[in-house]
């Protein structure tokens, strides 16, 4: 399973993208929204793991551009508790699902599965 | 005739050119010093910036790695590992420091076995003598960031040590220690408002109530709260009384309604709002007149919310002519909402009186 993770967050970009590894997935690492957005259309990643607040391009534009494009690829987004209207509008556009900081790899893990096994 | 002395000759007669020669000689070594120090500062700054960024990339391995670590076996494999080659590097206390600074910051990000783990991973380095190290620094930032690590990491061991600062004279390092006191033991931890003598920030209450999410009240602590001598002291104890709903503190909650400081009062108004029976509308209104405009305005926005009906009429017709532009549209706007029969009475006896010039397009805007 091909997964791209954009969380500008040096270890936590490492902390997700090795459990992400350790579950036996294939994962690409971006810290910046554009890199982000390029990558989406260079490799079609299965699913894409995104943080909301990001340089260049946000974790929302990301998510818009995606349902936009009606590429049928789910979306994760990761954000600091507390952001209701953000994790409200990321739905709105059209994200899976949501995970708020603080986390657990181990349940973003559990959630990453439930999502593919849809 | 008046003859003119040529410039450079009146030059040498007050500064002579030796002189001249001397001073520009010593602020030419003195910008030459200036721009060596700050040549020397800049490159050691530059290299000390480089150095973080290469300790923080070798961190984050080593972080991550002990993060998604599912037994403690594998805990040891990874730290080891990491131990063999760069135990060296893990001597200097710069370097450790970095360490508990991607470490805390992470933590604050994670949460469950990883967030274990972590702590694991301070405590099995030793890394709390490093901050119990900088939390004996006499630099008010040290102490205070010392602090936040120590709670952050969950080293309850060293609670004694930090509830002694919950007092301190530094505004930054008491605030810390409060936080970090509450989110080593929760509700508990706020006992430090038995003995704190400086005033807790209105910022700083609402830190501790964040902090406090999780745990529950104890409304037999709270009641001393509600007689200190802090005035601020007293006011949180009222927004913990509002967010708790501690009904057994109400007599003390409405006695607060006479204290000297108007925050406090306001405060007990919102907490009023929280814990109200029947008897909080005719206390409210008997202690109307004696209330500031900022409570009186306070109190009528409560009204509804406490059960004001008809029976309050015949009062709210009597604001009508208060001096307030505020208190008169609140009080027609409350006619307004239990009668409407009678408001449109009120507003026809009033609509030519100037002082309700400004208020009856309000109200009769909000009505359609």
């Amino acid at each position: 399973m091909k997964i791209l993770v954009a969380e500008d967050e040096p270890i936590m970009l490492k902390t997700i993208s090795l459990r992400l590894k350790k579950d036996g997935h294939d994962v690409m690492t971006t810290d910046n929204g554009r890199e982000a957005l390029s990558m989406i259309d260079e490799h079609s990643p299965d699913l894409i793991i995104t943080d909301i607040m990001m340089p260049y391009a946000s974790g929302l534009e990301i998510v818009g551009t995606v349902k936009q494009q009606e590429k049928k690829i789910p979306v994760i987004v990761l954000s600091a508790m507390g952001q209701e209207n953000v994790v409200l509008e990321a739905f709105n556009l059209g994200a899976d699902d949501f995970i708020a900081k603080p986390f657990s790899p181990n349940e973003l893990s559990m959630r990453v599965k439930r999502l593919m096994a849809r | 005739m008046k003859t003119l002395i040529p410039y450079p000759v009146l030059l040498k007669t007050i500064l002579p050119y030796q002189y001249l020669l001397n001073a520009a000689f010593f602020f030419t070594v003195v910008v030459a010093i200036i721009l060596l120090f700050v040549l020397f500062f800049l490159q050691r700054y530059r290299k000390q910036r480089q150095r973080k960024v290469q300790l923080r990339a070798l961190f984050s391995d080593l972080i991550a790695g002990i993060a998604i670590c599912e037994s403690e076996e594998e805990r040891q494999d990874t730290l080891q590992q990491f131990l063999q080659e760069h135990k060296p590097r893990l001597q200097k206390s710069f370097t450790r420091n970095i360490l508990i600074r991607e470490i805390v910051k992470t933590k604050d990000s994670i949460s469950g076995i990883a967030a274990e783990n972590l702590q694991w991973l301070y405590e099995t380095l030793s890394l709390d003598r490093d901050s119990l190290l900088r939390f004996g620094s006499s630099l008010w930032y040290r102490k205070a960031s010392a602090i936040q690590h120590l709670a952050e990491m969950q080293q309850t061991k060293h609670l004694v040590k930090i509830y002694r600062d919950t007092n301190h004279a530094n505004y930054y390092i008491r605030t810390e220690a409060q936080i970090a006191v509450v989110k080593l033991t929760g509700f508990n931890g706020l006992r430090f408002l038995n003995i704190v003598s400086h005033p807790v920030s209105q910022w700083q209450q609402l830190s501790l109530i964040s902090q406090l999410q999780q745990s529950e009240a104890d409304a037999a602590q709270i009641a001393p709260w509600l007689r200190s001598e802090n005035s601020s002291v007293v006011e949180f104890a009222l927004r913990l009384v509002a967010i708790y709903k501690c009904h057994e503190l109400y007599s003390q909650t409405m006695a607060c309604l006479q204290h000297a400081s108007p925050m406090v009062r306001m405060q007990a108004l919102q907490a009023a709002k929280e814990i109200y029976d029947d008897t909080t509308l005719p206390r409210l209104l008997l202690h109307f007149d004696k209330a500031t405009k900022g409570e009186q305005a306070a109190i009528l926005d409560m009204l509804p919310e406490i059960g004001a009906g008809s029976g309050e009429i015949g009062f709210l017709t009597t604001l009508l002519q208060h001096d307030d532009d505020g208190i008169r549209f609140r009080a027609m706007q409350l006619i307004q909402q239990i009668s409407p029969a009678w408001s449109s009475q009120v507003m026809l006896h009033v609509k030519d009186n100037p002082s309700f010039a400004a208020i009856l397009p309000l109200l009769q805007k909000q009505a359609v």
